[in-house]
């Protein structure tokens, strides 16, 4: 497990760095877990899955300040002029690309794999269960940023990963 | 004056793909939007555009079956196809471009990588 948690740390931190910095040029700085993280009370969550070759949930909550932030700048518009429809979309559309990039850093080239469509949920972290494979934390301009991933099957996944 | 559809079910993802094509040189472009396979479909039949940019992941119709039905209608089988999605590992690439689209582009997007693609196609 701890090889496994290893590869996607060090995936996810290069995979939601150069996806936040090219839609909005935002870089990331992921944080110690023991650390008390920041309230989740202001933060927007989506989860989406990953249907094959295994089946995983990846979790994506944002502060909704800093999603604010991107959307005013990949629309380059005023906050005041900001939608809901934009954050919502903004959010899943984030996702969808970040699991997408860290499916193709993970599994090996001539592996396919399918997404599901992204989903708004209300629980940002939606509390570790025996299926949580990792979860961690970063901050962007000052602001919270959380990932728990999820997968049915880590053995399999394992197997596929070549772990 | 050329014409082009972008399908995808993300608001952003379609106005970011229409930023970087007048980035790159489509300014003088009638951009139409489709928010699904579905309504992409819908809109190249009743006029056929010089290019579709289309997602995979997307309801009611995903840009893999588009893709498909695209290429078995006579009047809409030589347009070219570019997909951008965030499924776009070696694999996937090879087996899109084997159903026929000319190009695959993995998101997040940049203006080079839709220069690269669409070289063939860039207005002069």
């Amino acid at each position: 497990m701890a090889e496994l948690q290893k590869m996607l740390a060090a995936t996810l931190a290069k995979v939601i760095d150069e996806t936040l910095e090219n839609m909005a040029f935002i870089s990331t700085e992921e944080v110690d877990t023991e650390l008390e993280f920041p309230s989740t009370e202001n933060m927007r969550a989506v989860c989406l899955l990953v249907t094959t070759p295994v089946v995983m949930e990846l979790r994506l909550g944002i502060a909704e300040d800093l999603l604010r932030i991107i959307v005013e700048t990949m629309y380059t518009i005023n906050a005041e002029d900001i939608t809901p429809e934009q954050i919502v979309d903004v959010l899943a559309e984030t996702l969808n690309t970040l699991a997408g990039r860290l499916m193709t850093e993970l599994l090996p080239t001539d592996q396919t794999f399918s997404l599901s469509l992204p989903e708004t949920v209300a629980d940002v972290l939606n509390s570790a269960d025996d299926n949580t494979i990792f979860a961690t934390r970063y901050m962007a301009n000052g602001l919270p940023i959380s990932i728990k991933i999820s997968a049915a099957a880590t053995e399999e996944l394992k197997t596929i990963l070549k772990l | 004056m050329k014409r082009i559809i972008i399908a995808d079910d993300s608001s952003t993802a379609r106005m970011m793909i229409r930023r970087c094509l007048e980035i790159v040189g489509f300014n003088e472009t009638i951009f139409e939007e489709a928010k699904d396979g579905r309504e992409a479909l819908a809109l190249m039949k009743k006029n056929p555009p010089d290019l579709l940019v289309s997602d995979l992941n997307m309801p009611s119709m995903d840009g893999e079956t588009l893709l498909q039905w695209i290429k078995a209608s006579p009047k809409l089988v030589n347009i070219p196809v570019l997909i951008i999605s965030s499924v776009t590992n070696p694999a996937k690439t090879a087996e899109l471009k084997k159903k026929g689209a000319f190009a695959v582009i993995g998101k997040p997007i940049n203006p080079a990588m839709l220069n690269e693609a669409l070289a063939p196609f860039l207005p002069e």
